[in-house]
């Protein structure tokens, strides 16, 4: 029995979306999203305003990060040619197919091996990576405290997208932000990244590329 | 919903030292036996449609039936939607100042009376002091209360007891361990009530 009520809270629909390797936005299950009762990038920036040192230069990684985004798509690129071929060559005995697929083959050893020098040199991010672990571990050492005060009586709401990439969630009345990060299909070296202010009105809200910054993965 | 019951309880254990300082009006917002085996705490809105009818519609029949007849006792908590309902806040510190006044159930009713007339005042002060008139308060008691923020943390504190204890709507309410969300009709309610009264006498025998 549903009885009636004045009830302030809110049921809101996430669709999450995300290009897949062929940059194909397609529905992202699995993806946690979360309902923060604070915006996080503004604690983030107070926080690194108040930085006692300035933040490691990223130029480097980023055009190692750069470098690498070419191969890493190539291998992905003609791994799924590969995969195709190698489907239609077990349903066929055609000899045209079966000399697209060793060229395929070839290939994707071309880039597979290009790929394996651009990952020794992308090691060169490593010592950049680790100074900025210890600069982010100096300068969000009060997060914790500035997320208690920021959040006040409210907690996150967190779900999980279904196989559809729809996630669910029940929220008091209030300000909330959606956070969300993925993977970046297209690129080991960035993520996905939401921080959507939820609209005082509507009941569904889509995280997809448009909604959502790429972003580097230091 | 469990952590209404302690704070609500604490309440009530304070109420006889209400001539004291600070004390809470919980007690003048209760109804019926102290000794009834079975308490109600509602938790209301007095902007919301619904529990204005729960409170003249479902109520009155439930207060003949359980509450004079001893075998519930009632407690009302304020939880003003302030997000939907822009005067239950001022209109639940109205009760609250009534209730020091032990005129919080004459007040009571006629704010849901009245809801219509007040729920869409841009200020609804002057109505307020026109039904605090009819319900014979005393005025510079009233003002002194309105004025003083003593009601109004007592408003807040109600509201902050229900939202911690899990009630996210009105009309809400905890039944000895059940927490039943909505203006939950007659029959449903007495199907409730019978049960754990009948509960709470064969854990006796």
């Amino acid at each position: 029995m549903l009885a009636l009520a004045c009830d302030p809270s809110r049921d809101v629909t996430v669709r999450v979306a995300l290009p897949d390797a062929a940059e194909r936005v397609l529905p992202a299950p699995g993806i946690a999203v979360v309902a923060l009762p604070y915006d996080r990038d503004s604690l983030i920036r107070r926080l690194e305003a108040a930085a006692t040192t300035p933040r490691p230069a990223t130029a480097v990684a980023d055009s190692l990060f750069a470098a690498f985004r070419t191969p890493f798509a190539s291998v992905a690129r003609v791994s799924y040619e590969v995969r195709a071929l190698e489907d239609s060559a077990r349903a066929s005995a055609d000899a045209a197919l079966a000399q697209r697929l060793a060229a395929a083959r070839a290939r994707l050893a071309a880039a597979q091996a290009a790929l394996a020098t651009a990952r020794t040199r992308l090691a060169g991010a490593d010592s950049l990576r680790a100074a900025l672990r210890r600069w982010e571990d100096i300068t969000y050492k009060g997060w914790d405290s500035l997320v208690k005060q920021a959040a006040g009586r409210y907690t996150a709401v967190t779900d999980t997208t279904d196989a559809t990439g729809v996630a669910r969630l029940h929220l008091l009345p209030g300000r909330w932000w959606l956070y969300a990060r993925s993977f970046d299909a297209a690129d080991p070296n960035r993520e996905w990244y939401w921080n959507v202010p939820l609209p005082a009105q509507g009941d569904t809200v889509v995280l997809d590329p448009s909604s959502g910054a790429r972003r580097p993965r230091y | 919903m469990r952590a209404l019951a302690p704070l609500v309880a604490a309440a009530l254990a304070a109420a006889p030292l209400a001539a004291q300082a600070a004390p809470g009006t919980i007690a003048q917002r209760t109804k019926g036996s102290a000794t009834a085996p079975v308490t109600v705490y509602e938790m209301s809105d007095f902007q919301c449609p619904y529990c204005r009818r729960f409170a003249l519609e479902t109520f009155p029949a439930l207060e003949s039936e359980y509450v004079r007849a001893g075998k519930v006792r009632w407690v009302f908590v304020n939880l003003p939607l302030t997000q939907i309902h822009p005067n239950a806040a001022p209109a639940a510190i109205l009760a609250v100042c009534a209730a020091q006044q032990r005129r919080f159930w004459p007040v009571h009713d006629v704010l849901f009376r009245t809801q219509a007339t007040w729920a869409p005042l841009k200020d609804p002060a002057a109505f307020f002091r026109s039904l605090a008139d009819s319900a014979q308060l005393d005025r510079s008691a009233l003002d002194a209360c309105m004025t003083k923020g003593e009601a109004e943390a007592e408003v807040r504190a109600d509201a902050e007891g229900a939202a911690r204890a899990g009630a996210r709507g009105t009309p809400s309410f905890y039944i000895e361990g059940l927490f039943a969300p909505g203006a939950v009709p007659l029959e449903a309610f007495r199907q409730v009530l019978d049960s754990i009264g009948a509960a709470k006498a064969a854990a006796r025998k």
